[in-house]
């Protein structure tokens, strides 16, 4: 028990190291970086370009700079922006609190609406289940930002609401809606499994009102699939946020990376890279957590 | 959705955008400044765009470059992903736990980072598309095929083939790899809907396939730029993505649950 929980504390510091490092190595290859982009654009000479790029420890061999990003990584020190000289730490800071708000409210959201979507698919009810089961297959193949357009159109030009009405609702509701899919088809796919178990057959030969078989029976042996996969969605947000920021013109998380990606800002882009590495590695361990109280045939 | 609606849905799609560049003889990249942003008409079935150019002929020879680019990264992500996740899988103590490790470290970098480094370092356009979107799908196509070995692993037959003296590579190919290979075909199918997915997404974000090609994602992200003033040029390549995304999807549940 104590030896597999190490482990797992292991595997996890592992995996964000491996992230960390893997990116470390792809972005030192690439040709261009944000301060020579930007000081060749506005017309410096070759001489102040060096000396800057000096100044930040770029001319020194690769080794030397791995190991100081390791080294100052472990202390919490994530260097400088190229462009703004900002912290690396700062700037992630400034931009978790509006995404996190966004993507807590939208898991939330598409949880409740995935779940309750996918039990509305599974049973066999003539119209709903259509219905709940068409409405899945459709997030799922409709790419996220073509739905936020849709909606912006429909609410701005067919409704003619101003966007103060829908600007701090929308983009939750379209991630979430995005997010609920997959919860959704899992949800459905699960019950359906778990219908066709023995005990149902048996709670339905004793008796049982229908709603008390999905409710008690079904429902909980339904859920550990269903926890996996918020989890998994859960790892994914910050992909979602990047496009819904873009989309909706908000600050945070997801645009910092763009932003930092396209001008090539790279000491920025590594920070957020560490960030989705943690974030990933402890969406997996709550959701083994979860696993463990829901079903306690699983072992940590 | 009926599975035979399904097929014949694919089918259809599949031969417009096989024969229809065949059909609709309008060069895709032909501006016309006299016709631009037309609404939808008799000499312009679905339009033009913001250039003039004509939608229904971009969305028939965009159709195969897309279909070109996600069907290649999907290929990609398994060639690399199912002998990776195969590995992991047969040998899980010592191998298969440090490969997961660095699979996890894969799925734990935003895509968007993947594309940039691969966009940068070869250019924009198709080739580097299929690059980024397969490699950010390998690590998912390796968690698949490991979870589908180890479920296989602890039956019967193969503890039987083990005590008839069978070895680690006869096992995984005689018996392992014929029982898990609908689920990793069922998953091939996943893996082509998200490449199209995340091609246009990539679109959307500036890194994806050139501005102008005739590309399901480039067009749609084009057309979300006007879509005030012309929703039509989004509309057409917005249907085909969703359009193709949902019947691969439906055929790929479908082979998935009927183990």
């Amino acid at each position: 028990m104590t030896a597999r929980l190490l482990w797992r504390i292991a595997s996890a510091l592992l995996v964000i190291w491996a992230a960390a490092t893997l990116a470390f190595f792809a972005l030192a290859i690439l040709p261009g970086d944000a301060i020579t982009n930007q000081l060749s654009q506005s017309g410096a000479d070759a001489d102040i370009i060096a000396e800057r790029r000096e100044a930040f420890g770029m001319n020194d061999p690769i080794e030397v700079r791995y190991l100081r990003f390791l080294l100052n990584a472990a202390k919490g020190d994530l260097g400088t922006s190229m462009l703004s000289g900002e912290p690396v730490s700062e700037a992630i800071l400034r931009s978790v609190p509006p995404t996190f708000t966004l993507a807590a409210s939208a898991l939330l959201f598409a949880s409740a609406a995935g779940i309750l979507t996918g039990i509305a698919a599974a049973l066999r009810l003539p119209l709903i289940s259509l219905i709940s089961s068409g409405l899945i297959s459709l997030v799922l193949s409709t790419p996220i930002y073509w739905t936020g357009t849709l909606a912006i159109y429909a609410l701005t030009v067919l409704l003619g609401l101003p966007a103060s009405q829908w600007n701090q609702a929308l983009p939750v509701i379209v991630l979430g809606f995005h997010t609920a899919g997959a919860i959704g088809r899992v949800t459905q796919g699960s019950i359906r499994d778990v219908l066709q178990a023995d005990y149902v057959r048996t709670a339905r030969a004793k008796g049982l009102r229908e709603r008390r078989i999905i409710g008690v029976h079904v429902l909980r042996a339904a859920l550990p699939p269903v926890i996996s996969v918020i989890a998994l969605q859960a790892g994914f947000l910050l992909s979602g946020a990047v496009i819904t920021e873009t989309l909706f013109v908000r600050p945070g998380i997801g645009r910092l990376l763009l932003d930092a990606v396209v001008q090539q800002d790279y000491p920025i882009v590594l920070g957020v890279v560490m960030l989705s590495a943690v974030i990933y590695v402890l969406t997996g361990l709550a959701a083994e957590v979860a696993l463990r109280f829901v079903d306690p045939r699983v072992v940590l | 959705m009926q599975r035979p609606v399904s097929v014949s849905i694919l089918l259809i799609v599949v031969a417009l955008v096989l024969v229809g560049p065949h059909i609709v003889l309008t060069d895709p990249m032909l501006t016309d400044s006299a016709a631009q942003l037309q609404p939808p008409n008799q000499q312009h079935l679905l339009g033009t765009d913001l250039l003039g150019r004509d939608v229904l002929s971009r969305v028939l020879h965009g159709g195969r470059l897309t279909l070109l680019i996600a069907g290649l990264s999907a290929l990609l992500a398994i060639g690399i992903g199912v002998p990776v996740g195969g590995i992991a899988g047969m040998w899980s103590d010592r191998i298969g736990a440090v490969l997961m490790i660095m699979v996890n470290a894969l799925l734990a970098i935003p895509s968007l980072v993947i594309a940039l480094v691969v966009v940068t370092l070869i250019g924009r356009g198709s080739l580097p598309l299929v690059v980024a979107l397969g490699i950010a799908q390998i690590a998912p196509v390796a968690v698949m095929t490991r979870t589908a070995i180890l479920t296989v692993r602890s039956e019967t037959y193969v503890d039987a083939a083990k005590s008839l003296g069978a070895t680690s590579l006869q096992i995984l190919w005689h018996h392992i790899l014929p029982n898990i290979r609908p689920t990793v075909l069922a998953y091939g199918g996943v893996v082509f809907s998200y490449t199209l997915l995340n091609g246009a997404a990539l679109s959307f974000l500036g890194v994806g396939n050139d501005l102008g090609t005739p590309d399901w994602g480039v067009m749609l992200a084009e057309g979300r730029a006007a879509f005030r003033t012309a929703p039509w040029i989004g509309i057409a390549p917005g249907v085909a993505i969703t359009l193709l995304v949902w019947v691969v999807n439906d055929l790929t549940d479908r082979a998935g649950t009927r183990r």
